[in-house]
């Protein structure tokens, strides 16, 4: 089933990801059905949809931390979790060095709770991609700067709010240097006053050129920040547009009840 | 080199009569400890510290010493205050005394581990003291820790095997004078292995089956 | 109290011989521990049956197993190697069990947060899950030391001269056996009191410092 080339449009220029007709079952119950989707360098995509409709599998599908059970995922031409060209499985090994061309961002931050900011945000690049050491702290300490905690490097996890423990995961993330950060509603497990903070953080890379895929349920920070809206309910794609569209006029009545609560229960 | 498991079988009596020794010896030793045990529960859980804290020291104590050395506490201990045991009763008294810190202990920690409302649902029936123990928490407690104390009856097994060295006729010391006797010390050793196993497997299988009743109560 | 220098003297080799099984007994159990997680298929059913075997087995049978059975097999061990053997074939039984729910209860999350950035099965293992895991269960690996001590008196039987058989040795030859007895008892609480104290104190470290999971 896997094709050894990356169907792609030739007037387009080559999409960071591409899911192509993928589908994925826990047991008998489908949770996503025939996706495809692109996402083009420079977007800021984000994954609507109520609970239960399929975003974080989605997510979790493009860098295979769950193996999709039909349909592909490529990645600037290379498919994710092939051996290079061929149509064997990647070993994880070869698995784990195509993740590290996608950063991940979850919804309850998982830093590791054993290692300080700083040590969390090097471990990778210096143990993974075995980059210089120096070099990599020196990135690490500007990056955590740049989110705001330069006078937290030496802190542990259990000593952070929520919203410092979401900017660390993210400048983890940035210390990859992948193609694209996926984000797994990552403000939803925050205290309400802790969520804007962590939004002025993806805001900041979304202007600074970043690929982004986000599922989230914060509908103003998506109408503000998104280059696309993908809307899916019951593990499909059912719309995709631009925000403008999306929310003033949605095309499906399934988004329109959607927005209609969600902009209902905001009102409350 | 060749196993001669022909002369274990030829002695088969002697470790029969060892293992029945041990058995009986530990099943005699647990049950009483079970009750002192839960006799210490009442100085434990006291309102008067000067009951509450040397029992929970000696306790603590009892617990942080090997079974050997409480076994000849016993056996060369008592006779210089004039109590003179034989063999049998020194195994036994020393089971009892050492098995009865580990379950005051185990039962003590099921019990504070007690949701709160039981014991203030009793008390507000009027129930206290021995009445409140016997009627309200042991049920409950003895449930509980049902399983750790199975590992803790497999634990007094494994030590009585120490019983040997004070020359106590129980399995191990049984497999010891059949290996002298025929010089078949690891046919003869091994055989006594396998007997403690079967033994423990014996009371794991047991506790296992105990399961249904923790599940009936909701695993108090 | 003449005799104790004689005690102290016992007591460390009681705590020598514990010692040395609990470092041996740690990365053993571990071993034995990963392959019965990674059910590699003989080795997975010769191992649990040999961790329901050996914690079955009482110390002092295992003790005399090694040193007067081997040698029908043609393995002559010293009694200082016999009895190390048998206290880290013992702990590494009980042991194995500490790790192995450690590792299956292990946060999933920590581990998609290492897969995410690349790190291989072996890397996260070593380098995420490890790390915690051994701090949050050192108060149980300190605890199986405690049991290690109490059944180090097994190796007395083949002449190992321990705290317990030296305070025997006294007993049977002394006028006053209940206050040598009681003498010996006292050391070993103390040495046993020192160990839950310094594993309690590690733990509260641990736990103020991340809160492990």
């Amino acid at each position: 089933m896997a094709k050894l080339e990356q169907p792609i449009d030739a007037a387009q220029p080559l999409p960071v990801i591409q899911v192509v007709g993928l589908s994925k079952c826990f047991g008998s119950h489908p949770v996503l059905t025939d996706i495809n989707l692109a996402i083009m360098p420079s977007e800021t995509v984000c994954l609507l949809g109520p609970s239960g409709s399929g975003k974080s599998t989605l997510l979790r599908c493009m860098n295979w931390l769950e193996r999709p059970s039909s349909g592909e995922v490529w990645l600037h031409g290379t498919q994710m979790g092939y051996q290079a060209g061929r149509k064997r499985l990647a070993s994880e090994a070869e698995l784990a060095k195509m993740r590290t061309r996608i950063g991940m961002v979850f919804q309850q931050f998982n830093l590791w709770s054993h290692l300080t900011v700083l040590q969390n945000v090097i471990e990778a690049p210096i143990h993974v991609q075995k980059r210089p050491k120096a070099e990599v702290v020196a990135e690490a300490e500007h990056l955590l700067a740049k989110v705001g905690l330069h006078n937290k490097l030496q802190a542990y996890p259990s000593q952070l709010s929520g919203g410092q423990k979401q900017r660390v995961a993210i400048a983890r993330a940035l210390a990859m240097k992948s193609d694209v950060i996926l984000l797994d509603e990552p403000t939803s497990s925050l205290d309400p006053e802790l969520v804007g903070e962590v939004l002025a953080v993806i805001q900041d890379l979304a202007q600074a050129g970043m690929t982004l895929v986000i599922a989230t349920h914060e509908m103003k920070f998506a109408e503000e920040v998104a280059s696309r809206v993908i809307f899916l309910d019951q593990g499909r794609i059912v719309e995709s547009s631009d925000p403008k569209t999306f929310f003033a006029q949605p095309e499906t009545a399934r988004a329109r009840q959607f927005l209609e609560r969600y902009i209902h229960v905001g009102a409350i | 080199m060749s196993l001669r498991f022909d002369l274990i079988w030829e002695q088969a009596p002697a470790f029969l009569s060892g293992l029945w020794n041990t058995v009986w010896i530990c099943a005699i030793g647990i049950s009483l400890s079970l009750i002192l045990g839960i006799l210490l529960l009442l100085p434990l859980f006291s309102h008067h510290k000067v009951v509450r804290l040397p029992t929970k020291l000696l306790v603590e104590a009892a617990r942080a010493i090997p079974f050997l050395m409480l076994a000849y506490l016993v056996y060369y201990g008592l006779p210089s205050l004039g109590l003179t045991l034989d063999s049998w009763s020194t195994a036994i008294l020393t089971i009892v005394i050492y098995n009865a810190a580990y379950v005051a202990d185990i039962l003590r920690s099921a019990w504070v581990n007690l949701p709160k409302g039981q014991t203030e649902a009793a008390r507000a029936c009027g129930f206290t003291g021995v009445q409140l123990l016997r009627r309200i928490v042991l049920p409950q407690i003895l449930i509980a820790a049902a399983p750790i104390l199975g590992n803790q009856a497999i634990q007094v097994i494994r030590d009585s095997s120490f019983l040997a060295i004070i020359t106590v006729p129980e399995l191990t010391f049984t497999a010891k004078a059949v290996q002298a006797d025929s010089f078949v010390p690891f046919e003869s050793f091994i055989t006594a292995a396998l007997l403690y196993w079967v033994l423990c497997l014996l009371i794991e299988f047991g506790v296992q089956r105990l399961e249904w009743v923790r599940n009936f109560y909701g695993k108090a | 109290m003449d005799n104790l220098p004689y005690f102290l003297g016992g007591a460390a080799i009681t705590v020598f011989v514990s010692l040395i099984a609990w470092v041996l007994g740690l990365p053993l159990s571990l071993i034995i521990a990963i392959a019965r997680i990674q059910r590699i298929p003989i080795v997975d059913l010769v191992f649990s049956l040999y961790v329901s075997f050996v914690r079955s087995l009482p110390s002092p049978l295992l003790v005399m197993l090694l040193y007067f059975g081997l040698p029908v097999v043609g393995l002559d061990l010293n009694p200082l190697v016999a009895g190390i053997i048998a206290m880290t074939i013992n702990t590494s039984a009980f042991n194995s069990e500490i790790w192995r729910s450690a590792i299956l209860n292990f946060p999933s999350d920590q581990l998609d947060a290492a897969r995410s950035v690349g790190m291989s099965p072996n890397q996260s293992f070593w380098r995420i899950a490890f790390p915690q895991i051994w701090q949050a269960n050192i108060s149980n690996f300190i605890n199986e030391a405690t049991f290690l001590v109490k059944s180090s008196p097994a190796v007395g039987i083949i002449g190992i001269d321990d705290l317990t058989r030296r305070a025997g040795k006294i007993a049977a030859s002394n006028y006053e056996p209940l206050p040598t007895i009681v003498l010996g008892m006292m050391l070993y609480v103390v040495v046993l009191f020192a160990v839950s104290l310094a594993s309690r104190q590690l733990e509260r470290y641990f736990h103020d410092r991340y809160q492990l999971v």
